[in-house]
């Protein structure tokens, strides 16, 4: 259970990233986490992990403040950063050296892992590609057992077969304890991962359900006859819009439109998705 | 806090670059072998020329070691978020670097002892002087180096959290200005309490003191002809074991309290 309330950002006195960020994130879900460059998806991570401190609001993680920085909270929370330097020993000494950290951490997991990523566990880290090391943290993550792995950027680096490779293992590894909050500009990159997303801009942030959001909202091709139009764009010269209230045989709701339709028309994306919940 | 998990910290950092620190160990290894070996052939030297050689190597290798090594997982943004996130205490992960930081002197009696084996090695292939005497690493000598260390740990170790960049040369350059600052302040002091007898020519103030054999400033401190003396009282002994104690626990607590703030 991730918790934000009227979480508040700024680096100095005039550089707000955002404000007022409220959001509750179940446990046991896999989340994207999408917004526009600059709109503070790292931050958050970095706010979600302990490495900054909030300047206004709370943040709760596993019912831990991650500020306080506390050893059961970090055994069961992992952060895979966009960079990261990883040292000059081999793949297994680096998991025989720091897997003794996380007491669920399953060694036979992450062999078979680097294995199906083809990771070299005798090469030294140092040497190894940015498509590989970034393989070599995932499987790592994916092995410590943390009920919680916020990743930043996962998918940078990797080659397409890899991109591919890196979503089946973690459908194939994710236990049903354990919430993936995944930051990203690769949208396609995730929707086959993701089972809800948080959408954020400089002001607001909200947690959407993919599976219960096309029971609130459409996804209508072609021209719209009833209901109100959310947001429509052109795709192929025909048009594509997001209509309040869900159809009698749901549609998939593509990312990119939501996405778009949270920046160019939030409060008809959120009176529409609160008037479907009776709130 | 778990000695369990500073263990595997100390073993973990360590472990990242084993190649750095079997370089450092050559290093010295090599570098006091050459002293010993420079300082035998220049002169058949007694064992306190190498002492002193030695202290300084150590202050070197000390300030190369705290300065650019303890606590640089921490400095750097990339190699910082894994060693923040690992599951410790902020005491357990200053425990293991300050653990570590003890370990640079250990190895250095070590390896100075060694180095006086390879240059009696060396000595009796080569026929360069004489042999050199055996640098016992629990013995007296040992024990003076080690004193030093650890009246100079405090501060590198403190310096070594506090500089971000280039720890080394700054630490060098705030202890010197420290040291100037200290011998001006002393000046003046001395200045202050003996000015009258100094106003004299320094061979007058010795023909003074020469001619009360003693002169005493309070109940400590007794100047001579030849030299001053602190006379070592209850009174003096309270004193310089409370400041001792501010010394080593200031330093060493600012280093954790900075290292916490490098944390947050």
């Amino acid at each position: 259970m991730i918790q934000l309330t009227n979480l508040g950002f700024e680096y100095g006195a005039k550089a707000a990233v955002f404000t007022g960020l409220s959001l509750t994130i179940p446990a046991g879900r896999s989340v994207g986490i999408l917004g526009a460059n600059g709109v503070g998806k790292t931050t958050l991570i970095k706010l979600l992990s302990g490495l900054l401190s909030p300047t206004e609001g709370e943040v709760s993680v596993l019912e831990f403040n991650p500020r306080r920085r506390e050893t059961a909270l970090y055994q069961d929370l992992y952060l895979v950063p966009e960079e990261s330097e990883l040292p000059a020993i081999s793949a297994l000494t680096y998991i025989k050296r720091f897997s003794v950290f996380y007491p669920k951490f399953d060694y036979s997991q992450c062999t078979l892992l680097l294995a199906k990523f083809s990771v070299d566990g005798s090469k030294k880290l140092t040497a190894l590609s940015l498509g590989q090391k970034r393989k070599f943290i995932v499987a790592f993550a994916l092995s410590t057992g943390a009920r919680v792995i916020l990743m930043d950027e996962p998918t940078n680096g990797l080659d397409i077969p890899s991109k591919a490779l890196f979503r089946d293992t973690v459908i194939a590894h994710q236990t049903e304890e354990q919430t993936l909050l995944i930051c990203t500009h690769q949208v396609r990159d995730l929707e086959s991962i993701i089972d809800s997303v948080v959408m954020m801009n400089e002001g607001s942030a909200h947690w959407f359900d993919l599976a219960e959001l096309p029971n609130r909202i459409s996804q209508v091709y072609g021209p719209v006859n009833s209901g109100t139009v959310l947001h429509s764009e052109l795709r192929l010269g025909s048009p594509v819009s997001l209509v309040a209230g869900g159809h009698e045989q749901p549609t998939d709701i593509d990312l990119e439109m939501l996405f778009n339709t949270f920046h160019q028309n939030y409060p008809g994306l959120m009176a529409a998705v609160a008037q479907e919940q009776g709130l | 806090m778990n000695p369990t998990i500073v263990y595997q910290l100390i073993l973990a950092k360590q472990g990242s670059n084993p190649k750095r620190v079997i370089r450092d160990i050559g290093l010295t290894w090599l570098i006091a072998t050459a002293v010993v070996l420079l300082t035998n052939i220049g002169s058949v030297g007694s064992f306190d020329n190498y002492l002193a050689i030695f202290g300084f190597a150590l202050l070197f290798i000390a300030q190369l070691e705290l300065g650019n090594h303890t606590f640089d997982e921490y400095k750097q943004e990339r190699s910082a978020t894994q060693w923040l996130m690992l599951p410790a205490s902020s005491f357990e992960k200053w425990l293991s670097s300050f653990l570590t930081s003890f370990l640079v002197v250990l190895v250095f009696l070590l390896v100075v002892s060694v180095s006086t084996l390879t240059a009696n090695l060396l000595v009796s292939l080569f026929g360069w002087g004489n042999l050199v005497p055996i640098f016992n690493p629990f013995g007296h000598d040992a024990l003076l180096l080690l004193k030093l260390y650890v009246w100079v740990h405090p501060v590198l170790f403190f310096s070594a959290i506090y500089f971000k960049k280039r720890p080394m040369i700054k630490t060098f350059g705030a202890l010197s200005l420290l040291l100037i600052v200290w011998l001006l302040y002393t000046g003046s002091l001395v200045n202050l309490m003996l000015g009258d007898l100094i106003s004299a020519s320094v061979q007058d103030f010795q023909t003074q003191a020469r001619a009360v054999e003693v002169l005493r400033i309070g109940n400590f401190l007794e100047i001579r002809g030849e030299d001053v003396q602190f006379t070592s009282t209850l009174f003096t002994q309270m004193v310089s074991t409370i400041l001792t104690l501010l010394y080593f626990s200031f330093f060493w607590l600012m280093s954790f309290l900075r290292f916490k703030e490098v944390e947050l």
